[in-house]
Order: structure tokens, then C-alpha cells, then sequence
């Protein structure tokens, strides 16, 4: 098993293709990603990148405050113009003086288009100008009649976090993110050289001569699981290493995505490569049952493109776990996949349960013993191992 | 040697792909097993050779049972095709470290037995880089090496000359003709007639999964040419004739 497993290692790292999807890929993948998400993020945070459009009559005063809020200020000539640009997509929003009310209240309408998300954000913006001009008036005006606003109000709501404080955790965009891309990539670091380690080996004739080998067929399926399960948690480990470079480099609006740094600690470390490793075998066993099946490597990537969608599914849902009452669930802890993304969730939260893990981790293991044991039993199908 | 009895094999579907098919292969002598594409000939070697069980019947490789004594047999047997590729990101000296791992050699032994088939088989100038920039000709001599790198007392050769250029081709055949004078039990797989009649001391011709003869080369041949002893065996009948 030892020469089949060091023998498997060897050809994979010489692989291109596997050098390329299973390690760069993953690198070049989350660190463009994250890249991209924090320019846009920090661009939507810049108050100078909100455009807004007045009317040429508008009054100066306003002109002024919308500048000195960093808004890029444009005009247009009528408000029929200024309606045409937002439903033709040129501009979010259209601010309009209407002139003192009977109350002697300036009247302003905020023009936008509800099915467009930047005119939702600009139409928030503004109003929350107002709004804040609003309150400093009130507050004004009740200073001069002496009242203090505790006097006129019904209740004093505080928040208080008593939950993990601002310099522990993960940020929460990292929360979501972190652990898809970690258990999304213990397959898809795999699959190109599954289709390769038996499907592959049967289309060229090289599996005939080492089932003609003393060698066990137990030992060398079990060579193989080891040996892709090393490359599959080579490459969700190449994610963080995305991950990491991302952090060092902290392209411009990152700041935002790692207010709270990446609560990333010894324990956190040592509780995901605990997780990780029945997943990766689990993976693997079941990338190489799936290449044992397949007649050529291009049926076992058809093959594999199907199976993708069992690890998609509960990755993508432990994006949104922390949305819902299932974080907490005990039945989580026995969905493979989401047991792990889930468990790394909470982890790096700062949040660890480590009974919740261990149950995850016994789970896995099972799993992976399973798939392993169907696998060994399909090597030793013979209408199975000698179809090509 | 080699002791097949009554050796069948049926796949699922109900498919008998061979049907009591009994020979004796002899050390020292090249034996033939001879019949056109799907008659049965390969299912025949990947029985002998322990990739597929028999279905009834009973195979004995040099003492050694097929069912019963599976590492036994494949500890005593070297098996060549040109359908068996090499790993295309492994050099030939690796492919044949690996394999001599495999056979549970020593690393002395393998490192011994490495320049015993590179010497004879001339692997040195090119054997340092990975397979897939060899010729043809270059993948078939690490093949024989790879072969005949366990030192093994019974060859299978399932059409090795198949696709071969004529150089390559040659140097099989002489390979193959080595083995013989070595003392090694050879049986080799082939539609090719005048292969046969180079080599082949015994014969033995399948047809639709059925042994339809087995004897010497010369008693099998009758006087006749050998190709035309085959034909009668298989029962062909002239069916294309000039208007």
C-alpha cells in the first residue's frame, strides 16, 4: 500500500493539471474573489461614489451639503429628464425641492428605481441625511425650551453585546465564506485526479498490470484513497493560503471584510485539521468509488460533475446557516459536509463545541469507512474493474 | 508450466467467453495460443493471470492454484501487451523501482536486476525521462523490463507485437525467443501466423471460446501452411470470389 500510495503522490504533484486545480487554482481563485468583493465593498462604502442628481434650481444651501457629504453632485434641466436617466439606468436617484409645505417643512421627494439595488442603497443614503439633519434640529430646538430628549421620550433602548467581543472571531463575511471554500475545496482539489487514479488507469491498460502485481487489490485502492485524500486536503488548505495572501496584501475596502480580524487561533487550527481529515477521506474514498465505477476517465468526470452537486448542496447551505435556528441543531452535526462547514463556522467564531465536533468528526470517519469499504469491495468486482 | 483444465468463463449477461478450454504449457517452450479477435484468447490469459476468476473449471501457474493461490501466481508471472501503458509522468528507471517494489524486491535486488535488463534490453540512454516522451519502440523495451524485472519463471504475452514497427516487433521476438532458451514457460497470444510459425513449439487454437485444437506447431500445420491449418480449424469458407 505504501509504494501504490507514494507512486499515486508522485504523479499527481507531477501533474500540471493537478498543480494547476487542486493548489494554484484554489490560490489564484479566493484571493481574486476576495480581491474583487472588497473593491466593490469598498467602493459601495466611499460617500464620494454615490451620485446624485439635482435639479439646476435646486437651492445652493443644498447643493453645498450634498457636497460636503462627498456626494458627486450632478444636474439636470427638468425632473422628466432626471426620471428618463434612473429608469434608463444612468442615474440612482433624483432629489427634488419641492418648496416649503403648508407647515413651512421643506418638501423633498427622492426619486429612485425600487428594482435597482444601487438606487435602493442612494435613496437610504440620502434620506439618512435628512434624517440626521432632522434630529439635530429637534435636538435643537428642545435644548432651547430646556427640555433634554430623555424628557420626551417613552423608553431608552441600549444594545449590549454579550456575545464574542470585537477582537476575537472572523469577521462575519469571513464566517460565512471560510468554511464553503474549505470543505468546497477537499472535493474539487480531487477531482481531476480521481478521473485519473482508476478510470484512468483502466482506459490506458496501466491497471491490468498492477492488479497483476502481488500486490493486494485492498492495498492498492487504499494506496490511492490515502494518497488523493492528501491532495484533496492539500488543496482546502491552498484556500486559506488564498485566504492568507489576501490578508497580507489588504487591497484598499479589505478593511471592511477584516474588521475583526480572522479568528484564526491554535485551537481553531487544530480543531479544523481534526474535521478535516475524516472529510478528506471521506472525499476521497468517494472520488475513487466513483472513478472505480467509470469504464474512462471522461465518463468519471461526467460522473464526478453529478456527485459535485452532494458536496454543493450542504456547502452552500452552511453559507446561510448563521441566518437560520440550524447552527445549533444537533442534527447538523450528522450531515456530512455541513457538519464540518458548520463546525469551522463556530470555530471561527470563537465559538468552538467540541462534542458537537467530535460527533461530526465520528461521522465522517464512518462515512469515509464506508465509501472506502465499497470501494475495496468494487476494485475486487471483476465486470467492474476490467470494464473499459 | 502452466496446467489449464476444463477452464471457463462465463460473464454476466450469460455471455461464455471461454468454454472448457484444457492445455499444457511446458517450461522451455514457447506455447501458442492462437485465434481471431474476441475468441476468447485474452479472457483465456487474464484467467491464468488472476484478473478474472474462472467461472468453472481449474488453472495451476507453476504449482501454484489460480483461485486459491492468487499472490502466488502473480509472484511467478510477467505479462506483456501492447495495449499496457507506462506512467507517462514517471521515467522507465522509476516505473521499474516501482514495480520491483511491488514485487517485494529488495533494494539491492531491484538495483541489481535494473542493470541486468538494462544492459540486455539497452534502456540507459533514454530511461531517465518520463514515459510519455518515449517512442513506441522505447515504451516496449520498459515494458519487457518491467516484464521480466521479478525474474519470473512463466511469460504471458497477449499480442505483444500488435501496432509494433518492424524493428520493434523484431525486438520482441527475439525477446521472446531469449525466454525459450532461458528455460522460461512462455505462452504467447497471437492472430499473427507467420509469429506463430517463428516461435511456437506447441499450439493451441480457440475459437468462439472452445479449444478446437492443441499440439505440436509441426502436427497442427499437417504439410500445410499454417495460416491455411487455422482457417479449416476455425471453420472459414471462402464467401467473396470476383464476378
Amino acid at each position: 500500500m505504501r509504494e501504490v500510495f507514494l507512486k499515486e503522490l508522485r504523479e499527481m504533484f507531477r501533474d500540471k493539471r493537478v498543480r494547476s486545480t487542486a493548489f494554484l487554482g484554489p490560490i489564484i481563485l479566493i484571493f481574486g474573489l476576495l480581491f474583487l468583493l472588497s473593491s466593490v465593498i469598498g467602493n459601495l462604502a466611499k460617500p464620494q461614489s454615490v451620485k446624485v442628481h439635482l435639479l439646476e434650481n435646486t437651492p445652493a444651501a443644498w447643493v453645498k451639503r450634498f457636497e460636503a457629504e462627498k456626494y458627486q453632485v450632478q444636474f439636470v434641466k427638468s425632473e422628466a429628464e432626471g426620471r428618463k436617466l434612473i429608469t434608463d439606468g444612468k442615474a440612482r436617484t433624483l432629489v427634488v425641492f419641492d418648496g416649503p409645505t403648508e407647515a413651512k417643512v421643506q418638501k423633498v421627494r427622492v426619486l429612485f428605481d425600487e428594482s435597482e439595488q444601487l438606487g435602493q442603497i442612494g435613496k437610504e443614503r440620502i434620506l439618512g441625511v435628512f434624517r440626521v439633519l432632522n434630529e439635530k434640529k429637534l435636538a435643537g430646538y428642545l435644548k432651547g425650551q430646556n427640555v433634554t430628549p430623555e424628557m420626551v421620550s417613552e423608553i431608552a433602548p441600549e444594545a449590549v453585546n454579550i456575545g464574542v467581543t470585537k477582537d476575537k472571531g472572523a469577521g462575519e463575511f469571513l464566517v460565512g465564506f471560510l468554511p464553503y471554500l474549505i470543505v468546497i475545496w477537499a472535493f474539487y482539489g480531487g477531482m481531476s485526479s480521481a478521473s485519473d487514479l482508476v478510470a484512468g488507469e483502466k482506459e490506458r491498460s496501466t491497471l491490468e498490470t498492477l492488479l497483476i502485481s502481488p500486490v493486494s487489490r485492498t492495498h492498492i485502492v487504499l494506496g490511492k484513497i490515502f494518497a488523493l485524500g492528501v491532495i484533496c486536503f492539500l488543496s482546502s488548505l491552498s484556500s486559506l493560503v488564498g485566504l492568507g495572501i489576501f490578508v497580507g496584501v489588504r487591497p484598499p475596502g479589505s478593511e471592511m471584510m477584516l474588521n475583526k480580524g480572522l479568528g484564526i487561533n491554535g485551537s481553531t487550527v487544530v480543531l479544523a485539521i481534526a474535521l478535516l481529515i475524516p472529510l478528506v477521506l471521506m472525499m476521497a474514498s468517494l472520488l475513487i468509488l466513483i472513478s472505480s465505477y467509470a469504464k474512462n476517465a471522461r465518463e468519471a468526470q461526467t460522473y464526478l460533475s453529478l456527485g459535485s452537486f452532494v458536496v454543493i448542496m450542504p456547502a452552500m447551505f452552511s453559507q446561510f446557516i448563521g441566518l437560520t435556528e440550524f447552527g445549533k441543531a444537533a442534527w447538523v452535526d450528522y450531515v456530512p459536509v455541513l457538519n464540518v462547514a458548520n463546525h469551522l463556522r463556530l470555530a471561527l467564531l470563537s465559538k468552538p463545541d467540541f462534542a458537537g465536533a467530535g460527533v461530526a468528526i465520528v461521522v465522517n470517519l464512518i462515512l469515509a469507512l464506508l465509501a472506502g469499504w465499497i470501494a475495496v469491495r468494487m476494485f475486487h468486482k471483476e465486470t467492474i474493474i476490467t470494464r473499459a | 508450466m502452466v496446467i489449464a483444465k476444463e477452464l471457463t468463463k462465463e460473464f454476466s449477461g450469460g455471455k461464455l467467453a471461454v468454454s472448457n478450454v484444457s492445455f499444457t504449457a511446458r517450461p522451455g517452450e514457447i506455447f501458442g495460443l492462437l485465434g481471431v479477435n474476441g475468441a476468447g484468447k485474452t479472457t483465456t490469459l487474464r484467467m491464468l493471470s488472476t484478473v478474472l476468476t474462472p467461472t468453472a473449471g481449474s488453472a495451476t501457474v507453476q504449482g501454484f492454484d489460480v483461485v486459491k493461490e492468487p499472490t502466488k501466481v502473480r509472484e511467478s508471472i510477467g505479462f506483456l501487451s501492447t495495449s499496457t501503458a507506462l506512467y507517462g509522468r514517471l521515467s522507465g528507471k522509476e516505473v521499474l523501482q516501482y514495480f520491483g517494489r511491488l514485487y517485494g524486491l529488495s533494494n539491492e535486488k531491484i538495483k541489481e536486476r535494473i542493470e541486468v535488463v538494462e544492459s540486455l534490453l539497452k534502456l540507459g540512454e533514454f530511461w531517465n525521462r518520463n514515459c510519455d516522451s518515449y517512442s513506441t519502440g522505447q515504451k516496449q523495451r520498459v515494458s519487457i523490463a518491467r516484464t521480466i524485472l521479478h525474474d519470473p519463471p512463466v511469460l504471458f504475452f497477449d499480442e505483444p507485437t500488435a501496432g509494433l514497427d518492424i524493428v520493434s516487433a523484431q525486438t520482441v521476438m527475439e525477446f521472446i525467443e531469449s525466454c525459450r532458451a532461458a528455460g522460461k514457460t512462455v505462452i504467447f497470444s497471437t492472430h499473427i501466423m507467420s509469429e506463430v510459425e517463428r516461435l511456437c513449439d506447441h499450439i493451441a487454437v480457440i475459437h468462439d471460446g472452445k479449444l478446437v485444437a492443441d499440439g505440436r506447431t509441426d502436427d497442427i500445420r499437417a504439410g500445410r501452411r499454417l495460416e491455411e491449418a487455422f482457417l479449416d480449424l476455425v471453420g472459414y469458407q471462402k464467401e467473396l470470389t470476383h464476378a
